[in-house]
């Protein structure tokens, strides 16, 4: 099944916490599957089914109990630089501004800063932060700092963009103009991108495919190809055909 | 655009608030200083009518012209005991903000160190005070070892709490950006433990004058505690409220140099 | 294999301390034996060990009024600064008013009036135990102060919708929420107030642990200095550990009984 073009390559992949003792939890167990490069593929499931940890799996944060990761033909050991991420919460630097905070990743794989800056301004203005970028994160409404953040997850232009339910945070009318900007943002800079979600209309909106989860121990339980043309607007999620996917992926979770 | 909108909005209403906070703020400045006023006032005029004893409760104006009589002596005893401070207080921010920091980077050096450090806290630090001055003579180093050892545990303390309670995701987003623990320390978690530093320094400046004073009550033949116990066994309490009265202006002004610090690292902080 | 997995941890936690502080001793027994560093200035431990068996006698009878000192300071403090807390918190005005004025108190070297308690009370016990109540009297105060404040304003309203009387919604959402604070504040207080009665009795040197300290500092008798030094912690964690219990206690009941 693992093709020349498969990007990440997830092959029978478990995690259990604390093996052996009583507080032993199976989080997820032997997950197979595989994301094409250039491909937008979700994680769906409900909460606690181990899909945030088979993410961080992907990036390196934490290394499965069996099974290995591939990603870009290497196989996974620690977090690798041509990797971009975005977690639930904006996780800015409080003390720095909006600008500041996209450049945040040279700083931190010690490169010079000063090359991208230009970039890293052309970025906020792309997400709608012109005029903000020297604005500090607690000026700067929930929605806005995710924007920040989906900048300063594509200003280093990784190859593989990871996303952990980014947007669970926001209210539903921020999420879907969110949910728009990341659209803009990913056929923008086209990388290969896993997200995570456990709300099914945001799943099915954004992807190419969606993996169904099932709950603790999580494993993928069905492969949904995402069939709109792209670039989509919120009017599809109108279509009978999106309700009709919608409908069938909350079936398959709850069984 | 809707952001604007928000912005727009909430200027709009500013001014009403502004209003509001003005009076709140000139309520909140006369009330404690018509509380103190209306205290002193009691006390003058409570040793006028009760006639007690100087000895006993000195009036605000006795301890007014003890002040005056004594001025240029007092305020000569207060050089030794703002130096001691000063200076044994630096030492201990060093001291702790360096101990803190490299027991964060190296995990067992934390484990071994912290419990022992978080035992000696244990014991009463005011009565270390006649030990150091065996060791160190009654000298100023001596006491400007108590200083710096008093001192040195809240900053220590706080700095390592500030340090490890480092919202957990900035230093894993450092992970997955591959940073080294050096630089995580020094991009994120040190910037981000300022606000506990600073309530430890402010702990410590404090500490720092008490440990000064004491060690001057005990042994020593100059500074503002040494002055006061020899006015006490001179019986006067007078002279002793007024240098009591400078002693807490210097304790006043050494904090307020720490906080006038604060503030200058949160404006670069910009919060 | 739980057991196993705890077992680690404690290992982790216990060994690297506990062999520092080994070290620690045994590098401090060698240099002090060698006479390297004189026993005057610092004693072996095995002779302060000695030390402290051979007047342990003398020094427990010393503890007693260090330790009773502290007691009540710490109780009339407690109950003082609790007290005059909820008073203060009851009206915005008064808590206007007074706040900073706490504060200021906070900030000032409270030490440095010791010898004014000296000449107002004599130089016995009691002037050693209201000093002590005056220093360990404000961390209470504060304490109970923040801790009122601390119950989120949802909780006020809820109390006010549900006409409870101001008494009522104090002692069944305010203190509980305030309780936390006030035991942190407690064992502030605790540490404040052994430090009020040793400074007294350094001042006075008549009785008392800190009596002993001074004594034998004067007398280059450092192995009974450290010898009564260890004692002074032995009475500082004995307190200490009191109010913890008293916190867990309390704690316990606040969490069985319906208010």
């Amino acid at each position: 099944m693992t093709a020349a073009s498969d990007y990440v390559v997830i092959d029978r992949v478990a995690k259990t916490y604390n093996p052996g003792s009583r507080q032993q939890v199976d989080a997820v167990t032997a997950t197979s599957f595989s994301v094409k490069a250039g491909e937008f593929v979700t994680l769906l499931g409900p909460s606690g089914c181990g899909k945030s940890t088979l993410l961080m799996m992907v990036a390196g944060l934490d290394t499965p109990s069996t099974g290995t990761i591939n990603v870009a033909g290497q196989p996974m050991a620690a977090p690798r630089a041509e990797t971009g991420i975005m977690f639930q919460d904006p996780t800015l630097l409080p003390w720095k501004s909006a600008l500041e905070n996209v450049l945040f990743p040279f700083r931190a794989m010690n490169r010079p800063v000063a090359p991208f800056e230009g970039r890293a301004a052309q970025l906020l203005d792309q997400v709608g932060l012109a005029g903000f970028h020297d604005h500090k994160p607690r000026q700067l409404s929930g929605g806005m700092r995710q924007r920040v953040a989906i900048c300063r997850a594509l200003v280093y232009e990784p190859d593989l963009l990871l996303m952990d339910e980014p947007f669970s945070a926001l209210d539903a009318i921020t999420r879907d103009e969110m949910n728009l900007v990341l659209m803009k943002m990913w056929h923008d800079h086209r990388r290969t991108a896993l997200f995570v979600t456990h709300s099914i209309r945001e799943a099915v909106f954004l992807s190419d495919r969606v993996l169904v989860m099932s709950p603790r121990p999580g494993r993928v339980v069905e492969d949904v190809a995402i069939p709109f043309d792209r670039p989509r607007t919120l009017e599809i999620g109108e279509t009978a055909e999106f309700n009709r996917i919608c409908a069938h992926l909350r079936n398959r979770i709850s069984h | 655009m809707t952001v604007i909108d928000t912005v727009t909005a909430t200027a709009a209403r500013a001014p009403v608030r502004l209003r509001l906070v003005t009076l709140d703020r000139l309520r909140s400045a006369a009330l404690p200083i018509g509380f103190a006023a209306a205290v002193l006032l009691l006390w003058q005029v409570a040793v006028d009518i009760g006639g007690y004893p100087k000895v006993i409760l000195p009036a605000p104006s006795d301890i007014a012209s003890a002040l005056a009589a004594n001025f240029s002596e007092i305020c000569r005893q207060a050089v030794p005991t703002t130096r001691d401070t000063l200076a044994g207080f630096c030492i201990a921010a060093v001291l702790g903000i360096g101990l803190a920091s490299l027991l964060t980077v190296n995990r067992l050096l934390r484990d071994a160190i912290y419990p022992l450090v978080i035992v000696i806290q244990l014991v009463p630090k005011i009565a270390w005070t006649p030990l150091f001055i065996v060791w160190a003579g009654i000298g100023w180093p001596s006491r400007l070892t108590i200083a710096t050892f008093i001192a040195f545990f809240p900053i220590f303390m706080a700095m390592l709490a500030g340090l490890e309670s480092t919202d957990g995701s900035l230093v894993r987003l450092c992970r997955a950006l591959t940073a080294t623990p050096w630089r995580t320390f020094w991009l994120v978690r040190f910037p981000a433990s300022m606000p506990y530093l600073f309530s430890g320094l402010k702990i410590g400046i404090t500490l720092s004058v008490i440990g000064v004073v004491v060690a001057e009550f005990i042994s020593s033949s100059e500074g503002l505690g040494f002055f006061i116990l020899k006015s006490a066994a001179l019986l006067q309490t007078d002279v002793i409220l007024a240098a009591i009265l400078v002693l807490c202006l210097v304790g006043l002004a050494s904090f307020g140099l720490v906080h006038l610090g604060e503030l200058a690292v949160r404006r670069w902080r910009g919060d | 294999m739980a057991g196993r997995l705890s077992n680690s941890l404690t290992l982790r936690r216990t060994v690297p301390p506990l062999a520092t502080a080994l070290l620690l001793i045994g590098l401090w027994e060698t240099m002090s034996r060698s006479g390297l560093v004189s026993p005057r200035l610092l004693p072996a431990p095995t002779l302060v060990w000695d030390t402290l068996q051979r007047s342990f006698g003398i020094l427990l009878e010393q503890a007693v009024p260090t330790l009773t000192g502290a007691l009540a300071g710490i109780l009339l403090a407690a109950a003082s600064g609790i007290l005059l807390g909820i008073a203060v918190t009851l009206s915005r005005t008064a808590m206007q008013a007074i706040y900073p004025t706490i504060v200021f108190f906070q900030l000032i070297p409270k030490v440095a009036l010791a010898p004014v308690f000296l000449i107002w009370f004599g130089t016995g016990m009691t002037a050693n135990i209201l000093f002590s109540v005056f220093i360990a009297f404000f961390p209470v105060l504060v304490a109970t102060i923040t801790g009122l404040d601390a119950a989120p304003d949802n909780y006020e309203r809820l109390c006010r919708s549900l006409g409870m009387s101001r008494w009522r919604s104090l002692l069944a959402v305010r203190l509980p929420f305030a309780l936390p604070h006030i035991f942190s504040g407690l064992r502030i207080g605790v540490t404040f107030a052994v430090i009020g009665v040793v400074l007294g009795e350094f001042i006075t040197a008549q009785i008392g642990l800190g009596y002993i300290i001074l004594f034998s500092a004067n007398n280059f008798e450092t192995a009974l200095l450290l010898a009564a030094i260890v004692l002074l912690c032995g009475v500082g964690i004995l307190l200490f550990a009191a109010f913890v219990a008293l916190e867990w206690l309390v704690m316990r009941f606040y969490d069985s009984c319906v208010l």
